[in-house]
């Protein structure tokens, strides 16, 4: 879906005829990219002699009628390298060039896919885009580049913790995220634990993330959409890159197989094992890590309006504690897409796609090794209309359908002496489907309107036994009353709803917009985890009958200005959100390989709210932006049972509660290709609970938990730095690398991951674990051939 | 499984990650009951100990028992029994005939001089499975430098099927420990008191649910490690409790906080909820529990372990300092004749 909108923006513009003469030419100008070979749209050719001057259309065409002679043009493009080209007119000809675009190359010049003053004109606000070649000079841990660890520079954007998975976008959980590569969604986000994101940023094209109101294309998270795609092959010739760090090695190559069909094929493969052999502790020395995850995407053009893409993706992660557990986890996307423009301004695209999550854990012990796994599937059916009444308005509809299949856990002996006993807890089955409509509609100069309604259904079917349980007393396994038997396929649960979207943008002048947005999502699944950040023993569930939709409203206000001809870009965005239905646990629940989890889930509501201020300098060699967010996640359980209030039912902070959030990053470019990139970032520390009180029990002190999150870990701070150099000596150098050597936490601080107290030796101690205790220094090379 | 994490962690940075003592504001709440007792199918009479919760201040201090409590349990045949106080917040039965039996249900009353009534949900005695053997290995500890070989207790049983089982199993022996002794008489050449049996306790929680072996042998579950320092019988006993599910959480929970590690694996910190609730306010949860458990124990006599097999452990042995003079002057007031009832 991220391909409708360079096309459509396309569709919108129509070239603005030049006035003809008489007794003059006609030239016709095609210009292409150079890598792509795609038209390039809005083009300027400027003639020397007669100082006449066109624009292209979308397709890249510019016509021109000239006397005849001998000409001199001058052909630019945002985001290209200008051309000057000397013609001899003397009929009327048609000729064709190619702009070799500034991204690939460049660093002078951060290239924007959008428009310099979008964030003025555009209706949308909480977006947030990242420059993926930008991420590759960041000082990053150990020198790998990152998606998820550049969001979380961005306002509103947080995680638990270093090294935890997933992220959380304005005081939603990481659940809530729907990551979408090329369309599929990803159920997992990390590489090593959460060291890494799983999807290399060698194959990546762009990536976008959505704070607040996405469209209503898109539905089945609450929090945020996070769109990233992968890019297509090059159609000129076969490229070679790639890059290594301290932990990892990445390899792309993309090219034409024939005129019509590309391939870009990546892969990454960590090799993190000879950095714990290097530690004396044995404990350390034994552990084994390794992950990879590869790409695959072929791109076939059977005709200029027909694209169909095939790609595939793998992850997966190994994790082993010396003589202890092995964990591992698997991520596989298959997603094939076919869009066609039926007419220039008709557009229709179907997505078929498969996204499947696996985890497995090999257990050993004497006499009980195991292997435990859980797993979710998800199959799904997309078809989206994309229709331009006019430059002005455009209107956009489709439907998708989903069957989920879901394992929360299956456990079986392994090896001969184990006593472990088979168990599976019966898989869950939901059917999700959606329809919407969409329109952008640009009222007046100065106003657009974003409106959008999506309906959403979902069942919950069986195979499946459902107890019920008696209503008077807390759910438990001893309270359950009676159980029905579900058949295959049969509906035991259905949920579903409207979920309204509108966005509007008013211009108040030239350079400054107000916008505003509302938005009501809703999402049937949930991830069951009882811990602060993502692990890998998390595993999914579906909506039942005791766990209804998670939904959320938000409303958020924006003031957005532009200085300095777009060179300085402020925003202030205000936004308040409500969810519904979100997931606590009671204390004590026990998660794993439970067949009566509901007897462990409380209902709760959420709440969060802030204000996100930004400041972004995005012209000359200095370049950079700072934000700031004030914030709160909070939530509220809501049982009818006294006894089963986390903090008497009243709002408590969330997990991921972070008042204050301080990022600031600058980009220096220096002579000789060297630049030098900084990154602060201050946030509070995340909610904790600590004890409030002691007793002996059993002969031993015991520290009581009375109230969850009534505590703060101490703030986190960082400062990280990186020079990179690139070693071409011209522009034109096709051959080439980049070094980047970079320092992680520079003044060493011993940043708080968690808080945790513990008894030894009858004395109870509080201990801070930090994760990076000092700083790392790291050298990065990435090469392009 | 998961305490490893956090040298992973640290790992994974390829550098020091740390983990250093620090010292937090501590904020602090209102006393709570905490209950400390068991009813068992042995012989009574059964101890409850009532405290309060105390500020948190990392240190022990001295808890401040629960005075002038009314206390009593009663069963499902309709039978109560009231608890003498003993002071120091120790109550206990006086009704030597009122003893725990299997498959009764019991239910404790607390009553607090201020008037706050607890009371107990009624949970039945399970049964508890015999002990089918109790096997023993030599296990060395080189890092330990004073005890580096130990004998290695374990209790194979035979789950039954039939039902859930919760487990738990505490254990004691005694090692010897030698000296030269003093002449048995004046001018005796023979020696006397020469020979200590110290006693040692478990101090592991050791729990265990049958939800993922239910009936099948729970082997080799390691319960005891009595350290060697010379060639000589140990004697071990083995209590198992059979437990109640809610017991068992209970205990779970307890042994849950004991073994954070601050990583992504430990599960958010809640209080160890008890079984005893103010009757009047179901938000009002005493701390501790009052267990209802049935015990069966077993002994072992290991003397058949061959020193000679293993070169570590003769050389080690030989290599024990053997003060001179009784045995108790270094080794505490313990016995110096074999205890009985192992033999």
């Amino acid at each position: 879906m991220k391909y409708f909108f360079p096309i459509l923006s396309c569709l919108l513009v129509f070239g603005v005829p030049i006035a003809s003469a008489q007794q003059r030419l006609q030239l016709t100008i095609t210009v292409r990219d150079a890598t792509t070979q795609k038209p390039i749209p809005n083009v300027n050719v400027l003639v020397a002699e007669t100082n006449a001057g066109a624009q292209g259309d979308s397709l890249g065409v510019v016509r021109l009628s000239q006397p005849p002679g001998l000409l001199t043009l001058y052909i630019s493009a945002v985001g290209y390298f200008r051309i000057r080209e000397n013609v001899t007119l003397n009929r009327n000809a048609t000729l064709s060039f190619s702009l070799r675009p500034r991204s690939v190359d460049l660093e002078e010049v951060d290239v924007r896919a959008q428009r310099e003053d979008r964030n003025i004109t555009d209706v949308r606000m909480g977006q947030i885009q990242l420059s993926v070649p930008q991420l590759k000079r960041m000082p990053v841990v150990l020198g790998e580049p990152d998606i998820l660890k550049a969001l979380v520079l961005q306002a509103g954007v947080t995680t638990a913790g270093e090294g935890a998975g997933g992220f959380n976008v304005r005081g939603g959980r990481a659940d809530q995220n729907l990551v979408l590569l090329d369309g599929a969604p990803l159920f997992n986000t990390s590489h090593l634990l959460g060291f890494y994101t799983n999807v290399s940023s060698d194959v990546v094209q762009d990536v976008s993330l959505n704070k607040g109101a996405f469209s209503t294309q898109y539905g089945g998270r609450v929090s945020s959409l996070l769109l990233m795609s992968t890019r297509s092959g090059g159609t000129d010739r076969w490229r070679l890159s790639g890059g290594i760090s301290p932990v990892s090695g990445r390899v792309v190559v993309d090219g034409p197989i024939s005129s019509r069909l590309t391939l870009l094929a990546g892969g990454r493969i960590a090799f993190p094992n000879y950095i714990l052999r290097a530690f004396p502790a044995p404990s350390v020395k034994n552990s084994r890590a390794f992950f990879y995850d590869g790409n695959i995407k072929l791109t076939f053009t059977p005709s200029p309006q027909q694209t169909i893409a095939l790609s595939a993706y793998r992850s997966e992660d190994n994790f082993q504690f010396p003589g202890d557990t092995l964990y591992g986890w698997q991520s596989n996307v298959v997603t094939g897409r076919w869009s066609y423009l039926v007419r220039p301004n008709l557009q229709v695209s179907l997505l078929g796609l498969y996204s499947g999550y696996r985890l497995r854990v090999d257990g050993v012990g004497p006499g009980l090794t195991f292997r435990f796994g859980s797993f979710i599937d998800q199959r799904e059916g997309k078809a989206d209309v994309t229709y331009t009444l006019n430059r002005k308005h455009k209107l956009q509809a489709g439907l998708n359908a989903i069957l989920y299949q879901v394992q929360t856990g299956e456990i079986a002996p392994t090896g001969d002496q184990s006593s472990i006993n088979p168990q599976r807890i019966a898989p869950e089955h939901g059917r999700e489907g959606g329809v919407y409509i969409n329109t952008e509609w640009e009222l007046t100069p100065t106003i657009t309107l974003q409106a959008g309604l999506r309906y959403s259904t979902y069942a919950f079917v069986g195979p499946r036994t459902v107890y019920t349980y008696a209503g008077d007393v807390p759910r438990s396994p001893e309270t359950r009353t009676d159980s029905s038997r579900f058949s295959r396929s049969q509906t035991i649960q259905t949920y579903g709803g409207l979920e309204p979207r509108l966005g509007l943008r008013v211009q108040v002048a030239a350079h400054t917009a107000l916008k505003a947005s509302l938005s009501r999502t809703r999402q049937y699944i949930n991830l069951i985890s009882n811990t602060t950040a993502i692990t890998p023993l998390d595993f999914w569930k579906l909506s039942d009958s005791y766990v209804p939709p998670q939904i959320a409203d938000q409303v958020a206000l924006g003031i957005f200005q532009n200085l300095h001809d777009n060179a300085i870009e402020l925003s202030l965005e205000g936004y308040y959100k409500k969810l519904q239905n979100q997931i606590e646990y009671r204390y004590g629940a026990n998660l794993i390989l439970n067949p009566t989890l509901e007897t462990d889930l409380l209902r709760a509501e959420g709440r969060a709210y802030g204000v996100e201020i930004g400041i972004s300098k995005n012209q000359g060699r200095l370049t950079g932006q700072f934000n700031y967010t004030y914030a709160r996640s909070l939530i509220a359980t809501r049982t009818p049972f006294n006894e089963l209030q986390i903090n008497g039912g009243t709002y408590y902070p969330s997990y991921i509660d972070r008042p204050h959030t301080l990022n600031l990053q600058t980009r220096w470019q220096m002579p000789h290709n060297w630049s030098f990139t900084t990154n602060f970032v201050y946030y509070t520390g995340i909610p904790a609970t600590y004890p409030d009180g002691r007793y002996t029990y059993n002969g031993e002190p015991v520290q009581d938990y009375s109230r969850r999150n009534a505590d703060r870990v101490p703030d986190y701070h960082r400062l990280d730095v990186a020079f990179s150099k690139d070693t071409r000596f011209n522009k034109a150098q096709r051959r080439y690398g980049i070094w980047t050597l970079g320092i992680y936490n520079v003044y060493a601080r011993k940043n708080p991951y968690s808080i945790y107290y513990t008894r030894t030796n009858q004395r109870t101690q509080a201990y801070r674990l930090s994760v990076f205790g000092t700083l790392i220094p790291s050298i990065a090379y990435n090469f392009y051939f | 499984m998961l305490r490893s994490v956090v040298l992973t962690l640290l790992l994974i940075s390829g550098l020091s990650a740390c983990i250093d003592p620090i010292s937090l504001p501590i904020r602090n709440e209102e006393p709570r009951l905490v209950v400390d007792g068991q009813i068992t199918n042995e012989a009574p009479p059964y101890t409850v100990r009532l405290t309060y919760t105390t500020g948190f201040t990392g240190s022990n201090t001295v808890d401040t028992p629960v005075l002038r409590a009314v206390v009593s349990l009663s069963d499902d045949a309709g039978r109560t029994t009231t608890f003498r106080d003993r002071g120091t917040g120790v109550y206990e039965t006086t009704d030597l005939t009122f003893r725990g039996e299997v498959g009764r249900s019991y239910s404790l009353t607390v009553r607090l001089n201020d008037g706050k009534t607890y009371e107990s949900k009624p949970e039945q005695m399970p049964a508890v499975p015999p002990i089918d053997s109790i096997s023993f290995e030599v296990v060395s500890r080189l890092s330990n430098m004073a005890t580096p070989y130990r004998l290695a207790y374990y209790v194979t049983t035979n789950d039954p099927a039939t039902e859930r089982n919760y487990y738990r199993w505490t254990a004691f022996g005694y090692t010897n420990r030698l000296s030269t002794g003093v002449p048995c008489s004046l001018g005796s050449p023979a020696r006397c008191n020469n020979r200590c049996w110290t006693p040692v306790s478990s101090d592991q929680l050791n729990v265990f649910s049958d939800d993922a072996i239910n009936g099948n042998p729970i082997r080799k579950r390691e319960v005891l490690q009595l350290p060697i320092y010379t060639v000589g019988p140990q004697l071990v006993e083995v209590q198992q409790y059979g437990l109640t599910q809610a017991n068992y959480q209970f205990w779970k929970a307890y042994e849950e906080q004991s073994t954070r590690t601050g990583s992504i694996f430990d599960p958010l910190p809640a209080p160890i909820a008890g079984n005893l609730v103010n009757i009047n306010d179901p938000t009002d949860l005493a701390r501790g529990y009052f267990a209802v458990t049935s015990i069966t124990r077993k002994r072992a006599r290991a003397q058949e372990y061959d020193a000679q097999q293993n070169l570590g452990l003769l050389s080690f042995i030989s290599s024990v300092i053997i003060p001179e003079g009784d045995c108790r002057q270094f080794f505490g007031p313990v016995p110096i004749v074999e205890p009985e009832g192992w033999r």
